[in-house]
């Protein structure tokens, strides 16, 4: 198998360095940059506002364009986690953790320069366990039948579910609501239609975009618009002022080694992404540390590891979503939203007909990084700068990127207002501490899990021990079981350490 | 002693649970496992969202918590300017439409002096007209008089 890959290494580069490719890659680190950078919006939001023009582009141009958001966010957003303790992006927020306190010992330039090069080491590390992995598992994935993708699906939405940072239940709901908004529109079977109350504009379904910026985009400027401005930022930073020490350089290769293995592990797992990997690299630094309590207060082990490991997993998440047709994250939901729009079957047959989308998607994503690094050392100082643009200036802009593209993807204005019932859902959501990432990968994964549910037992004629006859779907539920009695055994115990907790402060003489 | 929060969040899954699962056994075939109605799914996934809202629900009234808030100001306005945007693209035209939204986002905070609402709106209206219209060809009227 490995014989094409110079081949295919080779096919790749030579698209991702058609001048439009890197016009277009470089116009999407640029922007993932800005808006990791300001605090409030992330990518996700940055892609759904950019969506709709990357109709006009071909879908490799397109993927390369929004790849670059993806990931240059994700360099980006240490830069507001570091100067502000206010992570750019939720990936970034455990880099606040000693990156703040190396700015307040005025290190802040060296902390900067140390994530780019972390961020660059993990993500072209990454690149390459990618373009390593992703055929061998698109190449058992060939033999999937209905029944593993539908087990693979649900091991994806539970793992997302129960490993995020808050309540899984509530995670769980969310998704099984994204599955319902999903379903919403005509049923391919049976030509009926669901939900639709007689619009027209449904019978297609809910738009992705619209759902989308509802959700992340309005109910963020909602929740963002009484943040105080930003007025004092260190000036002090300079190229001479980025140099590390000698210690710093030694402290730090390990940690960014490990914290790629983590990144690229977790990225790849369907459902988990950046954040976790980078939660899960802070913790294993601090475990190994010969004096853990450095940390948090400046160790540069700290920020070295979570934003390697950040970065390696924005470019393994692409396995699951290029090989499997199964997005990690919300962000990949949308990235597999431009395939399917451009008239592409996400799946393991991706890479065999489209090699040159494949491969010059990977491919860009070196050039991406590159560009970030080349990008980021010089310009450190206007992304400072850029933390001090007034929010009431901003958010008109970003409420206008949002109707206007939503506008755009299907010329409806119907789309739009769909935009208000999702933005107003999502602040609710957010009121009543929902999470709204599940929501949208329910959205994107359910129709085509209940297509494969159907499709499975349509075969088995109505035996549901067909997910746990066949052996790769038995192994996806037998996770999926593992991890659901993980995550009721760890709140069974967090519930009575509470529980021990409040009998000791009641029984105490107070 | 009630955690209010999620007990307003359960009680809303159980019912938006409650409802999709009525619709799809009144409107929708629903069908067997080895031939499954087009109102299979959607009975089964409210079936469970009301049992997961049970779950969250019933704990919350065992223990304490804040009562949700939120800033309904600017959820008021920023919900509005979008709407307004969608309501005056058609008749009137992308530029009415830019400045509808602007000036009802505004209604949200007072920091901006009526000079610097004008011109972010019509720094908008410039940067919409240049981005969408001239480069990338979208066909939105610029401005447009439905009488």
């Amino acid at each position: 198998m490995y014989d094409s890959l110079l081949d295919n290494i080779s096919l790749g580069f030579s698209t991702a360095v058609s001048a439009v490719n890197i016009f277009w890659c470089f116009a999407g680190v640029l922007l993932g940059t800005f808006v990791g950078v300001i605090p409030g919006i992330g990518a996700l939001a940055a892609i759904s506002m950019l969506f709709p023009i990357t109709f006009m582009l071909d879908p490799t141009s397109a993927l390369i364009m929004l790849g670059g958001i993806y990931y240059g966010s994700t360099y980006g957003g240490s830069t507001a986690s570091i100067l502000l303790n206010l992570p750019g992006t939720p990936a970034t927020a455990v880099t606040c953790l000693d990156g703040y306190p190396m700015a307040q010992q005025g290190r802040a330039a060296v902390a900067l320069l140390m994530t780019t090069v972390a961020s660059f080491v993990g993500g072209s590390l990454g690149v390459v366990i990618t373009m390593l992995f992703a055929p061998v598992i698109s190449e058992v994935a060939l033999k999937f039948g209905p029944a593993e993708y539908f087990s693979l699906m649900l091991v994806g939405l539970i793992a997302a579910s129960v490993i995020s940072s808050g309540s899984p239940v509530k995670s769980v709901a969310m998704v099984v609501l994204g599955i319902l908004f999903g379903l919403v529109g005509i049923d391919i079977y049976s030509g009926t239609s669901r939900f639709t109350y007689g619009a027209f504009e449904l019978i297609e379904g809910i738009n992705l975009v619209a759902l989308a910026m509802g959700l992340f985009g309005v109910a963020e400027v909602i929740a963002s618009i009484r943040r105080a401005g930003i007025t004092e930022v260190d000036k002090s930073i300079n190229l001479r002022s980025m140099l590390p020490t000698r210690d710093d350089v030694r402290r730090s290769v390990f940690p960014l080694l490990r914290g790629t293995m983590i990144g690229s592990f977790f990225g790849a797992l369907p459902g988990t992404g950046g954040s976790i990997a980078s939660f899960m690299s802070y913790a294993a630094e601090k475990k190994i540390a010969r004096d853990p309590s450095r940390f948090g207060n400046g160790a540069i082990e700290g920020i070295m590891g979570p934003e390697s490991a950040n970065n390696a997993a924005d470019q393994t998440a692409f396995i699951p979503t290029l090989t499997l047709g199964i997005p990690g994250s919300a962000t990949m939901a949308l990235m597999l939203g431009v395939l399917i729009i451009h008239g592409m079957a996400p799946g393991p047959t991706l890479m065999l007909e489209h090699p040159d989308l494949f491969w010059g998607v990977i491919m860009s994503f070196w050039i991406g990084n590159l560009m970030l690094l080349l990008l980021n050392i010089p310009l450190i100082g206007v992304w400072v700068r850029v933390l001090q643009i007034p929010f009431p200036i901003l958010y008109p802009s970003i409420l206008m990127f949002i109707c206007v593209g939503v506008f755009t993807v299907n010329n409806s204005t119907f789309d739009v207002m769909t935009v208000v019932v999702f933005g107003i859902l999502g602040y609710g959501m957010r009121i009543l501490d929902f999470p709204p990432a599940p929501l949208l990968l329910g959205f994107v994964l359910g129709p085509m899990m209940e297509e494969n549910f159907r499709r499975a037992l349509l075969i088995s004629r109505g035996d549901l021990t067909t997910f746990v006859e066949r052996p790769i779907s038995m192994a996806f539920v037998l996770i999926t079981v593992a991890l659901l009695a993980w995550s009721a055994w760890m709140s069974y115990r967090s519930h009575r350490a509470h529980r021990a907790r409040t009998v000791e402060v009641s029984g105490s003489p107070d | 002693m009630r955690d209010y929060r999620d007990i307003l969040g359960g009680l809303s899954l159980i019912l938006i649970g409650l409802y999709a699962a009525i619709y799809s056994f009144v409107l929708l075939r629903i069908g067997s496992l080895s031939n499954m109605g087009p109102g299979f799914a959607p009975a089964s996934m409210g079936i469970i969202l009301v049992f997961l809202g049970l779950g969250i629900m019933v704990p919350a009234f065992l223990r304490a918590g804040a009562w949700p808030s939120g800033d309904l100001r600017a959820f008021l306005a920023v919900s509005a300017s979008v709407a307004t945007f969608a309501i005056l693209l058609r008749p009137f035209g992308l530029i009415p439409a830019i400045f509808g939204l602007t000036f009802v986002a505004y209604l949200s905070d007072d920091s901006m002096t009526l000079l610097g609402r004008l011109c972010v709106a019509a720094g908008l209206c410039l940067g919409a007209t240049l981005i969408f219209v001239v480069a990338l060809g979208v066909q939105i009227p610029i401005l447009n008089w439905p009488w």
